[in-house]
Formats: C-alpha cells, structure tokens, sequence
C-alpha cells in the first residue's frame, strides 16, 4: 500500500522535481542527484505529510537541497544580488519545441534567486500561487511581486531579442 | 604490526562515530520551519570556538533522563526539536559579523519570521526572532555580537521562557562557570 | 518603477494569469490605446507568455526515473540485519566490524557519552541564551514587529521584557 501510494508519487511528480532541480543546478548529474535525495526524503516522511500538501512539500525539498548543493560548489555564485554567470554550464537541453523556448530556458536559467525558481514554479511547472508561496516561505503579495519583476526582466531580455 | 591495525582500527571508528550523529542530526533539522541556516563564518573568524547541534533524538534521551529527577526539565525538552548554537572569536572585528546579521536577518524576514528584540549599541548587537505558525511556536533566533564573539542561536520547536529558568537549575547550569569553559 | 507602472505590471500580470476580468480587459485596452509604453509592455508580456507556452516541462530522463523507483527497495534492503542483506559480504569489507556491530545491536539508541555531552552542551546553549537576555534587559531599546498582535509572540516578549526586567531590578 505504501510503495504503490509512492510510485505514484513519483510518476505524478518526477519530472517537474526533476525540472526545477535542471533549472536550478544546470548540471543533469546534480540535478538527477539531487531529485534522487529529495525522493529519498519524501519515502522516508510519507506517513507524517498531508497526501493533499505532498506536491508543494516535495518542490520545497527539492529546491532546499538544491541551493544547498549550489552554496557548497566552490564557484558557487552569489544568490541574492548578483545575476548568475560563473557556473553556467551552457543551454539547458529541454523540451522547448522553438528556438525562442530554448532561449527563453537559458534565461530562465540566468536569474537570480528566488525570481528563478519562481518563474520555473509558477510558468513553467504551473504551480498556484498559494502553493509556490509556500515552497519559497514567501508571503501571496511577495510571490506576486517578485515574480512581476521577473517576467519584466524577462520581458525586457526578450525585447532585446526580437525587437 | 597487529596492535598497530588495531589501534588504526580503533582510531578510524572513534572518528567515523563522532561524525555520524552530527551529520545526521544537522540533515533531520534542515526541513523544519524554526531552523535557519546561518551560512560560515570561518573564513572570517577560522573554526568556530562553538558548534553545538543536537536534534530531536538526543533531545528526547536528555529529557527522558531527566524525567524523575527533574520533570519540567523533561517537559520542556519534550517540545524542542533541536538546539543550535555556532560561535566565534571576534578579536575585535566584527563587521564581518555584522554582514552576516544583515543576510539572516533579510533572510528570516523573508521566512515570516518577526522581530522580538534589537539592541544596537557601538560594538554590541542582540537580535532575537521568533517563527509562529497560529498560537504554536516554530522556533527562536538569537544573534548577538561584541568585540570578543558572534553568536547565533536558533532553538527548533517552543520555548517558554518562564521555564528556560528551571531547565537550566534543572540541568545545574552555573551560568558564569558554562560560560569560561572554553 | 514608480506607482504608475506597478499598477500597469499587476494589471498585465493579472492578464497573463488570466485573473483580468472583463471590464479589467477594457480598461487596459482604453489606457494603451493612449500610452505607447504601456502598448509596447502588453505586447512584451504576450510575447513572453508565447515564448512560455512552447516550454514544457522537461520529462526525467530514463536512468533517473529508475533511481526513483528503486528507493523503496533500497531503503528497505538497507534496514534489514545483517546476514539478510544481498551486499553483506561488500558491506563488511568496506567497514569496519565494530560500526556494523554496534548499529545492529542498537541501531538509532545514542550512547550514554553522547547523552551526558548533548546534557553539557545544552548547559552551555541555554547559558548563551540567559547571557544574551541579560544584556537586553540592560537597555530599553526594544523593537516588535508591526504584526505582533499574535497572542504566543506577544506573550514571550512579555515574559522575556519581565523575566529580565526583575532580574535587572535584583542585582541593583
């Protein structure tokens, strides 16, 4: 009962985990590592989390060990203020079907934190708000914030691109 | 040469021991909403003179040892799910201390976490914050600098202040003498 | 970005997450026909929200999705005692006896060193935590969170204010 309310788990959720944690980490192996530990997580504390709360806690594990792995590289990049560069590892190889998508992932990949995982939480993997903010312990109007200036960022970088 | 294996034996244990529960104990706090990741100081201050982590299980084991001879020792153990403290040398320089308090303290104000108290003075600061979640307690922080040490404390679960006083007779805690022992 | 252009960003936000209402639409429609800048941002904004919808999520690759489905087994083979487990013999060569004889016999009890230490050093955490109440007890500074109408973080400021306040009125 408990290994089949777990495969499913995984076949619902694996590839967004898997998606936050490329976009976070750009390199496949971490990434796949790091999707790995999170699973590991979520098999060994499934009798103490809510079924309905399984999505949002299992992206909040995901990117928790995700910026964890991201302080301990030794050129990690600055989290907080700066725009990410030393540790870009190239384009992500994803499933954008135009060449505008695998642009719009490059730059996806090149924000800073949080505004990237909530781009990729909220556009791409299609989380509510209410459950992005409560992966990120942001409140509703944060999330909204910020992810406005995110997409304008977006925007602009686009406009560049296709003027 | 046999006892020479063995005593490498012995050596390689003690210390594959000593680590095991620190990691473990650092991993089964991270995902709770009171802990709060202070990041390193070391490059700044070398090792810290202070690093205490205890999680959930030792917790329960000191309360339950506690629970003849000093109950409210034990119950107010029984509501801690960890206890952190990390501390520095300073020598005098503490702004590198004082960045730290600004990233923790940008980073707990993002998490929900609200001020209880700031003192500021010339060379001395204290931070205390608490996380809530309803009328339940999540967690403390404590930040404190002055010219001799940093300080950063986060206890994991509730804490009632009125009984941080018996715990710590219960616990026979001299606060002078805990305090020179390193 | 001033006010102006916060309250055109919720709104073309609002139209992205399609939580703009009909009369919303109009709005915005009416405000762009006379504000090239504005035009020129909902433009940007769908072009982004185009540029959005051709990526999807990225499926996880085969050897991954493997590893996932192979945690259960894992953890279980993991918790087995020692003679039943499949890699015993690789498991014994790689560690040595003493760990693996003291795990079986109690695999999650800490020794009683590690209790009479973790005693000490919660002596030592609670002695940091009095110290730093002392010294803010000294000063009347104080500040509380705009939100502290919460009944449990109201209290312990309470108690902390009072608990050192008698504390302070002691010693003089």
């Amino acid at each position: 009962m408990v290994s089949k309310r777990y495969r499913q788990w995984v076949k619902d959720y694996q590839d967004q985990a898997w998606t936050l944690a490329r976009y976070l980490l750009k390199d496949a192996q971490e990434a796949e590592d790091a999707t790995q530990d999170a699973f590991i997580k979520l098999w060994r504390h499934q009798e103490t989390i809510d079924p309905e709360r399984v999505r949002p806690w299992l992206m909040k594990v995901v990117r928790n060990g995700c910026l964890d792995r991201l302080r301990r590289r030794r050129d990690h990049v600055e989290l907080h203020e700066t725009q990410v560069g030393a540790d870009d590892q190239g384009p992500l190889e994803g499933s954008a079907s135009s060449e505008l998508g695998r642009w719009l992932q490059g730059a996806i990949g090149r924000l800073k934190e949080p505004y990237r995982s909530l781009v990729v939480l909220r556009d791409v993997n299609q989380h509510s708000y209410e459950e992005v903010a409560g992966m990120l312990e942001l409140s509703l109007s944060q999330v909204k914030v910020y992810l406005h200036r995110a997409r304008k960022e977006l925007r602009e970088q686009l406009s560049e691109v296709r003027p | 040469m046999k006892h020479r294996l063995i005593n490498t034996l012995f050596t390689g244990v003690l210390l594959a021991l000593a680590s095991l529960p620190a990691l473990a104990q650092e991993d089964e706090l991270k995902d709770l909403p009171g802990y709060v990741n202070f990041g390193d100081l070391s490059s700044a201050y070398g090792e810290p003179k202070i690093s205490i982590n205890i999680g959930g299980t030792l917790l329960q084991f000191v309360g339950t040892m506690s629970e003849e001879s000093n109950p409210e020792t034990a119950k107010m153990l029984s509501k801690l799910q960890g206890v952190r403290v990390f501390g520095y040398a300073t020598g005098d320089d503490t702004a590198a201390a004082k960045r730290k308090f600004a990233d923790v303290k940008a980073n707990l104000k993002a998490r929900g976490w609200e001020p209880v108290v700031q003192v500021n003075e010339d060379n001395e600061q204290v931070f205390i914050y608490m996380k809530t979640e309803g009328k339940i307690m999540d967690g403390m922080t404590v930040m404190t600098v002055d010219g001799e040490e940093v300080m950063f404390i986060n206890i994991i679960g509730q804490l009632d202040p009125k009984e941080l006083g018996k715990v710590m007779k219960g616990l026979d805690v001299n606060v002078d003498g805990a305090l020179n022992l390193e | 970005m001033n006010e102006h252009d916060e309250k055109w960003e919720r709104e073309i936000n609002a139209l992205l997450d399609g939580e703009l209402g009909e009369g919303g639409m109009e709005r915005l429609k009416r405000e762009a026909a006379a504000d090239r800048d504005l035009a020129r941002a909902i433009i940007e904004a769908q072009q982004l929200q185009q540029a959005m919808d051709t990526i999807r999520v990225d499926k996880a690759p085969a050897r991954l999705r493997k590893r996932l489905r192979a945690i259960p087994r894992q953890e279980r083979t993991s918790r087995l005692p020692g003679l039943w487990r499949p890699q015993w013999a690789a498991a014994l060569a790689a560690v040595p006896l003493i760990i693996i004889a003291l795990t079986l016999v109690q695999p999650d009890k800490p020794s009683a060193r590690d209790v009479a230490k973790a005693r000490r050093d919660l002596a030592l955490a609670f002695a940091y935590l009095d110290r730093a109440g002392h010294f803010t007890a000294r000063e009347v500074r104080s500040e509380v969170g705009n939100t502290l109408t919460d009944a449990v973080a109201g209290a312990v400021l309470r108690d902390i204010k009072s608990q050192y306040q008698s504390a302070k009125e002691t010693k003089a």
